[in-house]
């Protein structure tokens, strides 16, 4: 409770120079001049290495180990209660996102891999993304229903908006269609996923009969 | 300095001396019918504003902005677009009417046309889109661009005119035309043309055996 004090005084003093020497000598964060760490971001942590890499404002990270290097962190995410947080090359976290965990052993390893806004991500075991894996849109739900299942994701994997995605593995060079419900582990590479196809009824009652 | 002199008048409590600041300063024409909440921010070149009313805290970063006989709610956003036509509808809280700068055409526009919109929408305007006497509810994605297998960009309209009913938690994705009073039931994606009336659904429930 005490660092957690500290943490949020440090997380507003305004001048990042400032800021990056404090958690170095209070917490031995390593934090390169580099990197600029944003207005009330908390960063709680046991272990930190971060290098040429941007947090932006009100993000709170409560895990043990965070390792980003050339990686964008963007405001007001919520990444909580897992052990490991690695993030490379050119890797992008929206605004909004939450990363949460239920069993404190979740890790989440992603490069040249973006989430955009508003997605919720369950982190339970190892969450792999490969190179330049894209959740775009908004609302997707990742790893829904707290399996402790391993989740690789393979190289060059677009994900539409609002997807749910049971933990798994999907294949490389895919593309995932808007709003689509994936249950299980896809096998083929080059895929086009969709599972909501557009039709007419004829009328409720018609369709309530049959 | 334009931005920092439309963000002091965009505080001032007073409907008038708002107005009249607006139109002394910026140039902004809003006519005296016309009501303008707190925070409401322009950036906008052109600006007409006819016996509209306009709530509280909402940006409008817009090159021409056109609203008659209008109303718009609290907190909503339009961002990056070239031209928004608001004529004689209403909007309600929340919605994001928002274009990625780097992904979108040079003439992006928005037209809402007899309609009503409303709350927690999300309309990306990376291409025009045309809402024309028809009613949108709550929780809609309206997407304009989307992405071919090899991550090239595509763009393309969406047109909802003639009567059609979306309900909640829709998504439209982009060249989607709909008319002639469709209704389409909540949850669904829409991803092809709607032009016979009728009830649409992309949601099955099924049970595994």
């Amino acid at each position: 409770m005490f660092k957690l004090f500290i943490l949020f005084i440090i997380s507003i003093v305004p001048v990042a120079y400032t800021k990056n020497k404090l958690y170095y000598f209070l917490f031995g964060y390593k934090i390169d001049k580099k990197s600029k760490i944003g207005f009330g971001t908390i960063i709680n942590c046991n272990s930190v290495i971060i290098k040429n890499s941007n947090v932006g404002i009100f993000n709170y990270i409560n895990i043990k180990n965070l390792d980003l290097d050339d990686t964008q962190i963007v405001n007001f995410n919520l990444i909580k209660d897992f052990l490991i947080l690695e993030c490379r090359d050119w890797s992008l976290i929206g605004s909004y996102n939450k990363f949460i965990s239920n069993n404190n052993k979740g890790v989440l390893s992603m490069s040249r891999s973006q989430f955009t806004t508003s997605h919720t991500i369950y982190i339970n075991n190892k969450f792999i993304l490969s190179n330049n894996v894209v959740f775009g849109g908004i609302n997707s739900v990742i790893n829904y229903g707290s399996e402790d299942i391993e989740t690789k994701i393979y190289d060059n994997v677009y994900f539409g908006s609002s997807v749910i995605f049971k933990s798994g593995s999907v294949l490389s060079n895919s593309l995932i269609g808007a709003g689509t419900t994936i249950n299980k582990i896809i096998h083929k590479n080059n895929s086009l996923i969709v599972s909501h196809l557009l039709r007419k009824l004829d009328s409720l009652e018609n369709n309530k009969k049959t | 300095m334009r931005n920092f002199l439309s963000l002091l008048i965009s505080v001032i409590p007073n409907n008038f001396l708002k107005k009249f600041f607006f139109k002394l300063f910026l140039k902004i024409c809003i006519d005296k019918e016309s009501k303008i909440g707190f925070f409401v921010f322009f950036t906008c070149n052109n600006v007409d504003i006819v016996n509209s009313t306009i709530g509280n805290f909402i940006l409008f970063d817009v090159e021409n902005l056109r609203i008659d006989n209008s109303v718009i709610k609290n907190f909503n956003i339009f961002k990056n677009i070239s031209k928004v036509n608001i004529l004689k509808s209403s909007i309600s809280r929340k919605n994001k009417f928002v274009a990625n700068f780097l992904n979108k055409i040079k003439d992006n526009s928005i037209t809402i046309n007899n309609s009503f919109v409303g709350k927690k929408n999300l309309l990306d305007i990376s291409d025009c889109i045309l809402i024309e006497d028809s009613s949108l509810q709550d929780n809609i994605q309206i997407w304009t661009h989307s992405f071919d297998r090899f991550r090239k960009i595509k763009y393309g309209k969406v047109t909802i005119s003639n009567g059609c009913f979306i309900s909640f938690n829709i998504i439209i994705l982009p060249n989607v035309t709909i008319s002639n009073y469709a209704e389409v039931l909540p949850g669904t994606i829409i991803h092809k043309d709607i032009l016979k009336s009728g009830i649409y659904s992309s949601v099955m429930i099924s049970k595994d055996v």
